[in-house]
């Protein structure tokens, strides 16, 4: 509501005021001069009410244009109006535009038109605004209002108005400078609106004649003068448009050149980062490098990690044969020398420069190259190349050009690396995940009871998503029981499979022999040549045999078994002879490994572990050591094995405090009751 | 926890030691096993491994040594392991490596080893 309101007042206030204008001249015949001392009146408030029309005027959408095509169109319509009224009016020689009512009607719509074309014009004046353009149109502004106030009151003096009238044409010409929307304008744009400034100048020339003859001083004389000194302004600035196109005209087309590269190099950033596979995107580099540097060629190589050279990562124009006879050291040639200096290399005449004659011996119809360093962080990490056909293929817009795509590629590739990196740790992660839960699996989910003597516990804690360790227990029969401990060198998903390996073999090996060292003998020839050279195994495999009280057992290259005996308060390390599994084809693996056995009797405690527990450090890289373990399981000897296990973990732990794991934690507590 | 390793190479005649310092471990088995590939690719496969100087050693570390012993005894070379500490001597004949590996007390007795079989 109060927006309807308050358009109303802009259009009724102007209005009313002319309306009592027009009320007094006819009843009172003011304007004549018979109502002498109030003349004055009336044209302040006839010059009221025009100013008035200017903010109505300015909210009407279809004379504010945004483009600058369309301020000129509105332009033209003004002055061609003008014309048309003139013509009317002069023509058809209405009686009515004679009279009081004639005049009055003419002043007014010859305001509106002037304050219509002014609005064009302070809107083109604008077009960079900056604080003085403000300032300075203001002051025209201001100088035209001043001075057909002035005039409405003054004698009508025509040199007297003369001389007054140079401070508003002064600043008119001032104001006529401000013409940097040329500047802005297409080839097209800037010859249509050549052709209506020329219009424009044409008929504006006659405007002032035109002004004479519509008599608008029989109306009121400031309103003669703001329409002349208008008009006047809109002339002059149309005169100056009209040199600055005409100059600007020889750089129409470099300036749209300009434009247009401007907007394909946004054209292209835009889709270059949208497309986040990498080997796409280097395609798509340099396809869009040579389309936009009008190169035959362009090609894309980028820094390999540790190396001496650059790869080839895609390239465009170029056939099989030169991509594989290219050579791009980091130390050698353009690659090299872009690749030391950081800066763009360029030859205009390739045959003729020391560094780039080498060139021809991979392709001869190369003529002129530019190399660009994409650089991340202040490192090279690959270089941008185009060629041409052609001597001197490359201007300095060219080389610029470039030099701002490489920015935005530079970032483009950074970041299809990075999501190239998440994925594959993504799918790392996933590949762990798994081998953790088939891991999980492989452990055993509870331990048995071989007999009412034989107290068992065991725990396992993988430093990582995956460990190396492994133990398990196989119930043979019903009088015996397999034990397994081990750790399989390197961790991760690698260890999980020869953990399941082994489980499987065990398992059934276990089934068929009965001796320890047979078993471990069968496993150690079955893994050779099956494992990475890298890896081996220590395991140590134990059977007990719950009806004779008697463990045979035999260690390949493990941890040995910690035996204490509380009756005689000794610790025997029980180490028989052994080497890791997979680390020899078989027959020294079987030369060395023993078997033993040992009589279980009660009041004895067996400790298998892993090196995980004995290397656990501390902050100082101490680690927990064989010995203390001793010290920990002669302490907790009368507890269960269970609890002994609780009590010596935690012992670990508070070894570590804030330590990482570093190593997987195993073991294995047999006390006999 | 801050773990490193220390190395350097000593070369002599057609011997090349790789002096190992520090903690040979997951973590820094990457660095040994360059080293180690440095050697075998500028045809040095005369190689002693001075531990004189290491802290500690996981399987990792001896999976790097197990992991090249086939390619430099095929070229007629050896590996031969000295001057470790008794801790770390443990961890080698725990996993048996003496019987695969020569390993000796001193310096300049793995210097004439190597001598004398050629």
């Amino acid at each position: 509501m109060t927006i309807f309101r308050k358009n109303l007042l802009l259009i009724f206030l102007p209005v009313g005021v002319f309306l009592l204008v027009y009320i007094g001249d006819t009843l009172f015949y003011i304007h004549t001069g018979v109502v002498e001392g109030l003349s004055w009146l009336r044209e302040i408030l006839l010059f009221g009410a025009i100013a008035g029309f200017v903010p109505m005027l300015s909210s009407i959408k279809i004379l504010r244009p945004a483009d600058t095509t369309g301020k000129f169109r509105v332009l033209l319509f003004t002055v061609l109006l003008f014309f048309g009224l003139s013509y009317i009016r002069r023509v058809m020689i209405l009686p009515a535009f004679s009279s009081v009512t004639g005049y009055a009607i003419t002043s007014i719509l010859y305001s509106l038109l002037s304050i219509i074309a002014l609005i064009q014009i302070r809107d083109l004046i604008y077009f960079k605004r900056r604080k003085s353009t403000a300032r300075v149109f203001s002051l025209l502004v201001i100088s035209i209002a001043l001075v057909s106030i002035y005039g409405g009151l003054s004698s009508r003096d025509f040199q007297q108005m003369l001389n007054v009238a140079t401070i508003p044409i002064g600043l008119s010409l001032f104001n006529s400078f401000r013409v940097s929307w040329i500047a802005y304008l297409s080839k097209k744009q800037k010859y249509q609106i050549l052709l209506v400034s020329l219009i424009i100048v044409a008929f504006s020339a006659m405007l002032q004649d035109l002004v004479n003859g519509s008599a608008i001083y029989e109306y009121s004389y400031s309103v003669e003068i703001f329409v002349r000194l208008s008009t006047g302004f809109i002339s002059i600035y149309m005169a100056f448009a009209l040199v600055g196109l005409l100059l600007h005209l020889p750089t129409a087309t470099l300036f749209d050149k300009k434009i247009r590269e401007i907007e394909s190099l946004q054209r292209l950033s835009r889709s270059v980062s949208s497309v986040l596979d990498f080997d796409k995107l280097a395609e798509m580099i340099s396809e869009f490098t040579a389309e936009y540097s009008n190169s035959q060629y362009s090609w894309l190589v980028l820094t390999e990690e540790d190396s001496n050279h650059f790869y080839l990562s895609s390239s465009f124009g170029l056939t099989q044969e030169q991509q594989k006879n290219m050579n791009f050291s980091k130390t050698e040639g353009t690659s090299g020398a872009i690749f030391d200096s950081k800066q763009p290399y360029i030859a205009q005449d390739v045959s003729r420069e020391k560094g780039t004659r080498h060139l021809s011996s991979w392709n001869s119809e190369v003529r002129s190259l530019v190399g660009y360093p994409l650089i991340s962080e202040s490192n090279v990490i690959g270089i941008l190349y185009a060629a041409k056909n052609e001597e001197y293929g490359f201007d300095n817009d060219d080389i610029d050009m470039l030099g701002a795509f490489t920015n935005h590629i530079v970032i483009a590739l950074e970041n299809a690396k990075l999501v190239k990196k998440s994925l594959d740790k993504e799918r790392l992660e996933h590949e762990l995940r798994l081998a953790h839960e088939v891991q999980l699996n492989l452990l055993p989910k509870e331990v048995p009871v071989p007999s009412d003597s034989i107290d068992l516990a065991a725990a396992s804690m993988p430093a990582h998503e995956v460990g190396g360790d492994y133990f398990d227990f196989i119930e043979i029969d019903d009088d015996r029981l397999g034990m397994v401990i081990g750790d399989v060198s390197g961790k991760g998903t690698s260890a999980a499979f020869y953990m399941a390996e082994i489980k499987g073999m065990i398992q059934a090996y276990s089934r068929i022999y009965d001796s320890p060292l047979k078993i471990l003998s069968d496993v150690n020839r079955a893994l050779h040549g099956n494992m990475d050279s890298r890896s081996f195994i220590s395991l140590t495999y134990a059977v007990i045999d719950t009806k004779n009280n008697i463990m045979k057992y035999a260690r390949a290259g493990h941890m040995p078994i910690l035996y204490y005996s509380k009756s005689k308060d000794e610790w025997i390390d029980l180490e028989p002879k052994g080497i890791g599994l997979g680390m020899d084809k078989g027959d020294i693996f079987d030369n060395i490994i023993e078997e033993k056995e040992q009589k279980l009797k009660s009041g004895e405690l067996y400790y298998f572990f892993t090196d995980g527990v004995s290397d656990a450090m501390d902050e100082n890289q101490k680690e927990f050591g064989e010995d203390r373990i001793k010290i920990s399981l002669k302490n907790y000897f009368d507890f269960s094995s269970e609890e002994i296990k609780a009590k010596l973990i935690s012992d670990i732990w508070n070894h570590m405090g804030n330590q990482p794991v570093h190593d997987d934690i195993t073991m294995i507590i047999m006390k006999i009751k | 926890m801050q773990t490193d390793i220390k190395m350097n190479i000593v070369e002599k005649d057609e011997i090349a030691t790789l002096h190992v310092g520090g903690y040979l471990d997951a973590h820094t088995a990457s660095k040994f096993e360059s080293k180690i590939q440095e050697l075998i690719q500028s045809e040095k496969y005369n190689i002693i491994l001075n531990f004189a100087n290491l802290e500690y050693i996981s399987s990792a570390g001896l999976g790097v040594i197990m992991g090249n012993i086939e390619d430099i005894r095929n070229h007629d070379g050896d590996i031969k392991l000295t001057e470790m500490s008794d801790k770390i001597y443990r961890v080698f004949d725990l996993v048996g490596f003496p019987s695969l590996y020569e390993i000796y007390k001193t310096q300049e007795e793995t210097e004439s080893s190597f001598g004398s079989k050629s």
